[in-house]
């Protein structure tokens, strides 16, 4: 049954690929808005130099791993400490709370402002949206650990930077998995945004290109490079928590 | 409390600081009396002048209703077909994951190619981010019907009718209106996006427009006040789904 659904679920997306080459092909083929499903596939290979891909698409990578490290790793500490720390906690919510609201990019006028359009200004806001993403992930975890796993660890004597590092950490890691991997959706959300909405290299500012030029194919190349990267660090993501969350009985759960 | 204010007025104060510091020439960083009199100003005289924010605020709006709307037609309908007839779910499940993980703000330049600038491909992209979503909670919720609660409508001797409409649509009801916000949700974080490019109304026009002529300060209330809206809809529906929802078993409410 199982294997069957796999089979009828790769069935129905060949249907979608076969209806996108019919609905190209009724509306005038080559040249047109809608390009063929092949021309997309061979506009990515025969173009790979003429509108570099490869350097683009490096541009965006490099944008989305700087912005997402910088993000992930500010995120994960800041909230590790306000869910831990009553003070911290207390002070961070109002402030957080008010920019939780703030969808990720409505933050691009205020980055090219103040960043201008190259690097700064991406890897600024893709930091931003993993930095929320994860904070929210970290402190929620923080503030789900057991009460009676901390009274025991205490009581057996375990106490300040080995609590912290021993029990509360393995603790959060499951909330905090989630988090990453939805914050690394998101800088991938961000960046091409961000690219979008004004910048110079980078595969979303290619997509643009594409648009003003008339060449859709390139659209739809960008689309498919995007879709691509995302699902392969989503998958890499997934075996690395795997692994690290072996031992958690929730395992099932986490990966849905 | 007292923690919360004293955090607030150490913002408020850093921010002054950092104001004063980098200011001069190009005011990158608007102080505070400037931020008061751009927030002022939106509501009296209006960004562009003579466009207040009420204006930019309905025209986002509209736009998202008009998106949402559509969608959960269209996620409702479909959501039962798929969820209800296992071929059909089979046949479309990969379909919506993928469909689902492209991103609506990646699919802008091809909404402009294809349905222009104007209004059409904005609440063509709401309509598209709201949908999957939505369509993803539709048909998880009728998958998730509980086959006791069928078997015993039919035990019951309901019609299938009957047990539509007394069985399986109440039972999907809260997850779908959970669906309903989040599509919401995504419907508003894309208007703001799809707003940026090429239009002059909606609050993303609005900052967007005052990154060009260079006012940070406009630019900072304008980000302010989408948060603030976006906060009121998301707590709003929120509580309103709480209570529509309050017969509902705490799990299914989940």
């Amino acid at each position: 049954m199982r294997r069957q659904s796999r089979v009828l679920g790769f069935v129905g997306l060949a249907a979608v690929v076969v209806l996108w080459h019919l609905v190209a092909a009724g509306l005038g083929g080559a040249g047109a808005m809608v390009p063929f499903p092949l021309d997309v596939a061979r506009a990515i290979l025969n173009r790979w130099h003429a509108d570099d891909f490869g350097g683009n698409l490096l541009v965006s990578l490099s944008r989305v791993a700087v912005g997402f490290l910088v993000g992930a790793s500010v995120g994960t500490v800041v909230g590790i400490v306000s869910g831990w720390s009553h003070v911290a906690g207390r002070m961070l919510f109002v402030p957080l709370e008010l920019a939780r609201y703030v969808p990720a990019l409505a933050w691009v006028p205020l980055a090219i402002l103040w960043f201008g359009l190259g690097e700064g200004s991406k890897v600024f806001l893709v930091s931003l949206g993993a930095f929320f993403q994860t904070l929210i992930g970290a402190y929620t975890g923080v503030r789900r650990v057991d009460a009676a796993v901390l009274q025991a660890a205490r009581t057996l004597g375990c106490d300040g930077a080995a609590l912290l590092w021993r029990v509360v950490l393995p603790a959060v890691l499951p909330d905090l998995a989630t988090a990453l991997r939805v914050g690394m959706t998101l800088s991938y959300i961000t960046v091409v945004g961000a690219e979008l909405l004004g910048a110079d290299r980078g595969l979303g500012y290619l997509m643009m290109l594409g648009r003003e030029d008339g060449r859709p194919e390139l659209i739809f190349a960008g689309l498919a490079l995007f879709a691509a990267c995302n699902l392969g660090t989503e998958a890499g993501l997934r075996r690395v928590f795997d692994r690290l969350l072996r031992w958690h009985p929730g395992l099932e759960g986490v990966k849905v | 409390v007292r923690l919360t204010a004293l955090s607030i007025a150490l913002g408020l104060v850093l921010w002054e600081l950092v104001a004063i510091l980098t200011g001069g020439s190009r005011a990158l960083v608007p102080d505070l009396g400037q931020i008061a009199r751009a927030f002022a100003s939106l509501f009296t005289v209006g960004y562009p002048e003579g466009t207040l924010f009420y204006t930019h605020l309905a025209v986002s709006l509209s736009r998202i209703l008009a998106g949402v709307l559509t969608g959960a037609v269209a996620a409702v309908l479909l959501g039962f077909v798929i969820g209800w007839f296992p071929a059909v779910y089979a046949l479309c499940h990969l379909v919506i994951t993928v469909a689902r993980g492209i991103p609506a703000v990646a699919l802008i330049p091809l909404a402009i190619v294809w349905l222009g600038i104007d209004e059409a491909s904005k609440v063509a992209l709401i309509f598209y981010a709201s949908f999957w979503i939505m369509l993803t909670h539709v048909v998880d919720a009728v998958r998730r019907v509980s086959p006791d609660l069928v078997r015993a409508g039919q035990v019951f001797g309901l019609t299938q009718r009957q047990l539509f409409a007394w069985v399986v649509l109440p039972a999907t009801l809260p997850r779908v209106l959970t669906g309903l916000r989040i599509g919401l949700g995504m419907g508003f974080v894309v208007v703001i996006t799809a707003e940026m490019v090429g239009t002059v109304r909606g609050m993303g026009a609005m900052i967007m427009d005052a990154r060009r002529f260079f006012r940070p300060d406009i630019v900072i209330v304008g980000m302010i006040l989408v948060g603030l809206v976006g906060g009121i809809l998301s707590t709003g529906l929120g509580r309103l789904e709480r209570r529509l929802t309050r017969w509902a078993e705490p799990e299914a409410a989940r």
